[in-house]
């Protein structure tokens, strides 16, 4: 293919999935917006405790212009958005960006790290098991890839604060102390929190390395590399790895997506300020402008990531074009 | 002989433990305490939340402050006089106060904090007990001279003082001018015995001693009296789990728990090193009940529903030893609790049956609200069902989120509700937010025209004696009505490290760690 051909291709794959991705965003935004005003409760209510007046409630409401129709406070909220004013926490009285990206930096560095571990864990953990299958070692993989899989996050979490924090009192059990504050600090209070999600991750990414190098070691041209005389090893780099670690590769941009904004457990159990606990929080506060921020950025990393994974695709196999 | 990979693990754990241990076990100057909830407002009862109050009360203080009966003592004030229409309230300041930032505390602070709380944009929630919606109208707050303060009211009252005080309010506490920056409360500036130093959002708020700060010289009660800053610091942690909570209590990453749950007070009370206290607060454990329900209309079948709990075995269930059982609204810590309110309708399930058969119940469903969190609230639903349905009641328990619930209360859109609101050291103030007339007010409970004469009463009354008897006389009448159903009075339980000295959980709930020193 000539190279003005294949740039070309490449910026319409390009503009196709920005495009796309503002649709998403769009589409979320308007999902979003829709959905926190349809859940019972109301901001000002939460606000003002429960034994608010009607009369102080209804102020509020105004002044947080929730006594507008639906459409105007759409229209208000995508215009201040679209300049890049995600409006002010209810509760926080901040403005919503900067909170919102404070907190993600929080959670971003912990679910990519606990990832690229998992990752580097899984990736070989799960080709021998598949390489070695029925054997002692496929059967110990097995076994130990289901039981991670099996324990929910925050029972391995709390497991692993009784024995390093409570027992042998290497690390802290409750608190956080940014990096940027205080490096050396900071790390002990992540250690078990990345642990925790890169113990949970090997599970679920192992398993899937196993199935797909198993699917492709039993094909035909498996054996009949083997039967050219290459080497064990050689198959397994050349013919096996490549095509079994495209489906892991698809399953590692949805895992991270879905980390990136869903670890709001992790952060409970860790006392982590991460962007899922403030969700969660806002989602309880009925902190409108704060749900919307949040739900905005995850599904914008939601998208970017996988946009990502489909732009390294050619790359793993180049049967795999850029339409 | 070691390996090399036994070195290096001994060595990683000797770092990792002198690094990480060093600061939460050898730290004597700051007393760390894990609180269930984030700080959302700094403004001065900007929340009612008893994380946010507990914190503040520290920073803030009002001219009057409340002790655990409810009654009122002076604080930033040095005298206060009331007109003989009822009208006036004038405040003499004490003298050299200052606030953190060293400013001297003047009138004109005072009257600035106040407009703050009247302003409609400040979203202040003690606004409507002050500004005629209740029983204060307060016309004006004015600085007749630096030291004098002069509050102005539409009509008399006997509980303004009282109103005042409300811990639920911050004591109403007076702040600097430059706490607000930008339209916003962004550093509080008070002149409490502790000075904000720092808030990370989602993780802590730390306070330092203030070493200005001039002490009352009477004895500690309530919010009142001498309050000496131990600790150079305090250090509010924000820890939503439970078992996080526990077990960083356990490892010595916080020295105090506030208001951990009866079970996990008595998981922990077993653990050698740390102590469990616990206390009556201002308030009730109960069921509201909708009286304008089809239903529940008939005060029979509110009576009947009283019958039905065995209030002693609900007691044991969901609270051990650390609560008694209680079947009155006016709760066991208020001035106005009186030997008559030990008496309720007691448990008689026969009775109960024949009540329900009398008002012509025939099986309708009795939905419960409640929400999944704090798990204990599930419990208390799940035990009344589980009793009311042993007399023949068909009733549904519907577990709904926190904040729908009470959206639902509001609106007056429920049958029966698992709702606690923030206690009331005077329960003069219980009784206003439960009484009135549910046509103007959705959020009234008891909406019965004799109850709200007995309250005018009451808020004339002159004096304790004449209170308490008006008080026994709305007890009687609400054993009639049965507008809730009250099981027992609430408690808070503190888990403490034993290194803490002076802790006292009290009435008003939130946390007091004036006085509270580590050893």
């Amino acid at each position: 293919m000539p190279v003005a051909n294949h740039q070309r291709i490449l910026l319409r794959f390009f503009v196709a999935r920005v495009a796309m991705m503002a649709l998403t965003l769009l589409l979320v935004s308007v999902a979003v917006f829709l959905l926190v005003r349809l859940v019972p409760g109301d901001p000002a209510a939460v606000l003002l405790g429960e034994g608010a007046d009607a009369e102080s409630i209804a102020a509020i409401r105004a002044d947080l212009g929730l006594d507008q129709g639906l459409v105007v406070q759409f229209v208000t909220w995508i215009g201040h958005a679209l300049r890049g004013d995600l409006g002010y926490s209810i509760f926080l009285g901040e403005p919503v960006l900067p909170l919102v990206l404070q907190r993600y930096l929080v959670s971003a560095p912990i679910v990519l790290v606990a990832v690229i571990l998992a990752v580097t864990v899984s990736v070989p953990l799960g080709t021998i098991a598949a390489w070695k299958r029925g054997t002692g070692v496929d059967r110990a993989v097995v076994t130990g890839s289901t039981i991670l899989l099996s324990i929910p996050a925050f029972w391995l979490g709390l497991l692993l604060l009784i024995f390093f924090g409570l027992q042998l009192g290497w690390l802290p059990v409750v608190g956080y102390v940014s990096l940027r504050n205080d490096f050396g600090a900071g790390i002990l209070y992540l250690i078990l929190p990345i642990a925790t999600l890169f113990l949970h991750e090997i599970g679920v990414l192992t398993r899937m390395v196993r199935a797909s190098t198993l699917e492709i070691v039993g094909l035909d041209y498996v054996s009949h590399a083997r039967a050219k005389g290459l080497s064990e090893g050689a198959v397994l780099r050349r013919h096996v790895f490549r095509n079994a670690f495209l489906p892991t590769w698809t399953l590692i941009g949805l895992v991270l997506g879905n980390l990136l904004g869903g670890i709001a457990v992790i952060e409970t159990v860790f006392t982590i300020p991460g962007l899922g606990r403030l969700l969660v929080e806002a989602i309880f506060a009925r902190d409108y402008p704060l749900i919307q921020g949040c739900i905005l950025v995850i599904a914008a990393s939601y998208v970017v990531v996988n946009t990502i994974i489909d732009l390294v695709y050619p790359l793993l196999d180049p049967k795999v074009g850029l339409q | 002989m070691h390996t090399r990979r036994e070195i290096l693990a001994g060595s990683l754990g000797t770092a990792l433990a002198a690094t990480a241990c060093s600061p939460r076990r050898d730290d004597r100057s700051t007393i760390r305490i894990a609180m269930t909830s984030d700080v959302r407002s700094l403004m001065p009862g900007g929340n009612p939340d008893s994380t946010n109050g507990t914190i503040l009360q520290h920073i803030y203080e009002g001219l009057v402050a409340a002790r655990s009966d409810g009654g009122v003592e002076l604080m930033l004030a040095q005298s206060v006089e009331r007109s003989p229409d009822g009208r006036t309230y004038t405040f003499v300041l004490r003298n050299g106060i200052t606030f953190h930032n060293g400013q001297p505390l003047t009138s004109a602070e005072v009257v600035w904090t106040w407009q703050q709380f009247m302003k409609p944009k400040s979203r202040w929630p003690g606004r409507t007990a002050f500004n005629g919606t209740q029983h204060i109208d307060l016309t004006s707050v004015t600085a007749p001279d630096p030291r004098t303060v002069v509050f102005t009211l539409a009509k008399p009252s006997l509980v303004f003082l009282d109103a005042l005080a409300r811990p639920d309010l911050d004591s109403c506490g007076i702040a600097h001018p430059e706490s607000l920056r930008d339209g916003r409360w962004k550093r509080p500036i008070g002149t409490g015995p502790f000075r904000f130093d720092n808030l990370w959002p989602g993780e802590a708020t730390e306070l330092s001693r203030f070493d200005g700060y001039q002490s009352r010289g009477e004895p500690t009660d309530g919010l009142t009296g001498r309050k000496t800053a131990l600790v150079e610091r305090l250090r509010f942690v924000s820890v939503k789990d439970d078992a996080s909570a526990s077990l960083a209590l356990r490892s010595g990453d916080v020295d105090l728990y506030f208001d951990a749950g009866k079970s996990t007070a008595e998981d922990l009370a077993r653990h050698a090193g740390i102590t469990v206290v616990s206390a009556n607060v201002a308030g009730t454990y109960h069921l509201i009940l909708q009286t304008d329900d089809p239903v529940l209309r008939d005060p029979r079948v509110r009576q009947a529903m009283n019958l039905a709990i065995d209030k002693p075995r609900m007691v044991k269930a969901l609270y051990g030893e650390y609560a008694q059982p209680h079947e009155s609204f006016v709760t066991a810590t208020s001035s106005l609790y009186t030997e008559r309110m030990k008496h309720g309708l007691g448990y008689d399930p026969a009775r109960a049956r024949r009540l329900l058969r009398e008002a012509g119940y025939a099986g309708q469903t009795i939905a419960i609200q409640t929400n999944p969190a704090p798990k204990d609230y599930v419990a208390i639903a799940v035990i009344l069902q589980a009793m009311l349905r042993q007399v023949g009641m068909n009733v549904a328990v519907q577990a709904v989120e926190n904040a729908s619930k009470v959206a639902n209360f509001q609106a007056g859109a429920y049958q029966a509700t698992v709702l606690f609101g923030a206690p009331n050291v005077n329960p003069v103030f219980w009784f206003e937010r439960l009484i009135g007339s549910k046509a103007k007010a959705p959020i009234k409970v008891w909406d019965d025209p004799a109850a709200t004469a007995l309250l005018d009463r009451l808020l004339a009354a002159g004096t304790l004696d004449a209170q308490r008897a008006i008080a026994d006389e709305m007890h009687a009448l609400w054993l009639q009505d049965a507008p809730m159903l009250v099981w027992a009075n609430r408690v808070t339980v503190t888990a403490y490290r034993q290194n803490l000295k002076g802790y006292e959980p009290w009435a008003g709930l939130r946390a007091r760690l004036w006085n509270v020193s580590l050893g």
